[in-house]
């Protein structure tokens, strides 16, 4: 009968290691693919920054303001990361509003090169957001489910919040020259 | 586009006449090699006969009958099939050609060359259980421009001898063997800033979580995932090179559709081969000639290669380059 138990209390124990290393691995690609969007951000805000020398004289005032508040350090929450994302979005749809503006800025060989890069690397932005919330949403799954859900709650797992860039912001962008 | 539909149908109704009429006078050294066993034992009876009643010299005429049958036999059935490769190629080239040539500018087309062994080697195709060292075909080699995509395409087929343990029942090619894929492959212009390859293939129930040392990937969209086995070295490159617009056509060439896909990112080009419902410029002999419904079907396939273009926007990663 103790043999009985001390077994059941064996399985039980592998069972429960297993899935809390289960849970730590697909926070792991979590972690993993967060980095991916801090890489990704990074890389932008580099294009930005070249872009937005190359036009200076030609945008306004407040785009230069709105470009000068974002900040990029590491350990940003998801939150700081869509509103880092947010800010950059508009400004990139500011400078290529004035581009359309002035034809000589958006047929220069410069410009275009460096709009391509930014076209690259809003694609990069992209895949790097999607790849994220795969990962958080497999994750959620996960330490949403019974009976692993208790393994979650021994652990002090909480669901984890997805990239949700605000679309609509981008439409609100004025034209001031 | 014009075509001479008369000459064409009138040719080819030629050329299946005498196909015809081969196959007809085939069947009497076939005849003769299936009654074989007959004659021999008609000439084991005249050999007792004739040694151990007059001592006359025996000659063996069933013997002789059927090396003459089986000889005649292989000169018709060349004969038959050089007529069927004459009517294939009449249709590729009254037929397809000028079509092909109409629609896109700067086509090169060559109806005998295609890709070689090796180059289709080269493009890490998802192919599992099937190797590329078997018989291997490809003619009828496409190469244009399409909105500043240049892209080559060509009809291949993958037969082997070997009969395969499982439950398919596969179509043979015209020396017996069992063809495993018989479609066609398309190369597109395609830079990606991705690390490795992304291969994608329909889904044929492997639960593998590697493969050939790559991993599998699954994307957010549930129906792709239940189409398509995706394995890469690098899965942010399968988020990059997989948009939710490539996601889209993939899924919608599964849409009523049976056959197999298999495409791969290099990171320089596309390439996606079709398989399971033939090649672009086949025209089969023994069927019936509906000249209506093949110029519909080629029109359909050129389509096809022009939505992959506009689909998947090569065009406009073209114009970055």
């Amino acid at each position: 009968m103790e043999a009985m138990f001390g077994l059941l209390f064996i399985i039980i124990l592998i069972w429960f290691v297993l899935n809390m290393n289960g849970i730590r691995a697909a926070e792991l690609k979590v972690e993993e693919a967060d980095s991916g969007i801090d890489v990704a951000l990074t890389k932008r805000y580099d294009v930005l920054t070249k872009q937005l020398a190359a036009v200076r004289e030609y945008v306004s005032y407040e785009s230069k303001t709105l470009f000068e508040t974002i900040r990029l350090r590491s350990g940003m929450t998801i939150g700081e990361k869509i509103e880092v994302s947010d800010k950059m979005n508009a400004v990139s749809s500011q400078i290529r509003l004035t581009a359309e503006q002035y034809p000589q800025l958006g047929s220069s060989a410069n410009f275009v090169q460096l709009q391509n890069s930014i076209t690259d690397v809003e694609e990069h932005l992209q895949a790097a957001r999607r790849l994220y919330n795969a990962n958080v949403t497999a994750y959620n799954t996960k330490i949403a489910m019974f009976p692993v859900s208790i393994v979650a709650g021994v652990m002090g797992k909480r669901k984890k919040q997805l990239f949700e860039a605000e679309e609509t912001k981008r439409q609100d962008v004025e034209i001031k020259l | 586009m014009q075509l001479d539909r008369g000459k064409i149908v009138k040719e080819l109704r030629v050329l299946k006449k005498t196909y015809s009429f081969y196959k007809r006078i085939e069947m009497v050294p076939a005849l003769i090699c299936a009654f074989s066993g007959l004659w021999i034992l008609i000439d084991i009876i005249r050999c007792y006969k004739i040694i151990i009643s007059n001592g006359n010299v025996f000659v063996p005429w069933s013997i002789v009958a059927i090396v003459c049958s089986l000889l005649l036999y292989k000169i018709l059935n060349k004969i038959k099939l050089s007529v069927q490769r004459k009517y294939e190629m009449v249709f590729k080239r009254m037929m397809a050609e000028p079509i092909l040539r109409s629609t896109f500018e700067n086509i090169k087309y060559n109806p005998e060359k295609g890709f070689s062994r090796h180059e289709v080697k080269k493009m890490q195709l998802l192919l599992m259980n099937i190797s590329l060292d078997e018989h291997f075909e490809s003619e009828d080699l496409i190469e244009a421009e399409y909105m500043g995509v240049q892209f080559m395409q060509s009809d291949i087929l993958l037969s082997e001898y070997r009969r395969r343990n499982d439950n398919y029942i596969r179509p043979k090619d015209y020396e017996g063997r069992e063809i495993l894929i018989d479609g066609r492959l398309a190369r597109f212009s395609y830079k990606l800033d991705i690390k490795g390859v992304v291969q994608i293939a329909t889904k044929k129930g492997m639960k593998w979580k590697r493969y050939m040392g790559k991993k599998r990937v699954e994307v957010e969209d549930t129906e792709f995932n239940k189409n398509f086995d995706v394995f890469a070295d690098d899965e942010h490159s399968v988020f990059y090179a997989l948009t939710p617009q490539v996601i889209d056509y993939f899924n919608s060439l599964r849409v009523g559709n049976k056959e197999q896909i298999a495409a791969t990112m290099d990171g320089e080009f596309l390439y996606v081969l079709r398989y399971g419902k033939g090649g672009l410029f086949k025209a089969d002999i023994k069927e019936e000639f509906d000249i209506d419904q093949k110029e519909k079907q080629i029109y359909a396939e050129i389509a096809e290669m022009q939505r992959l273009v506009k689909v998947l926007h090569l065009h406009k990663r073209a114009e970055r380059e």
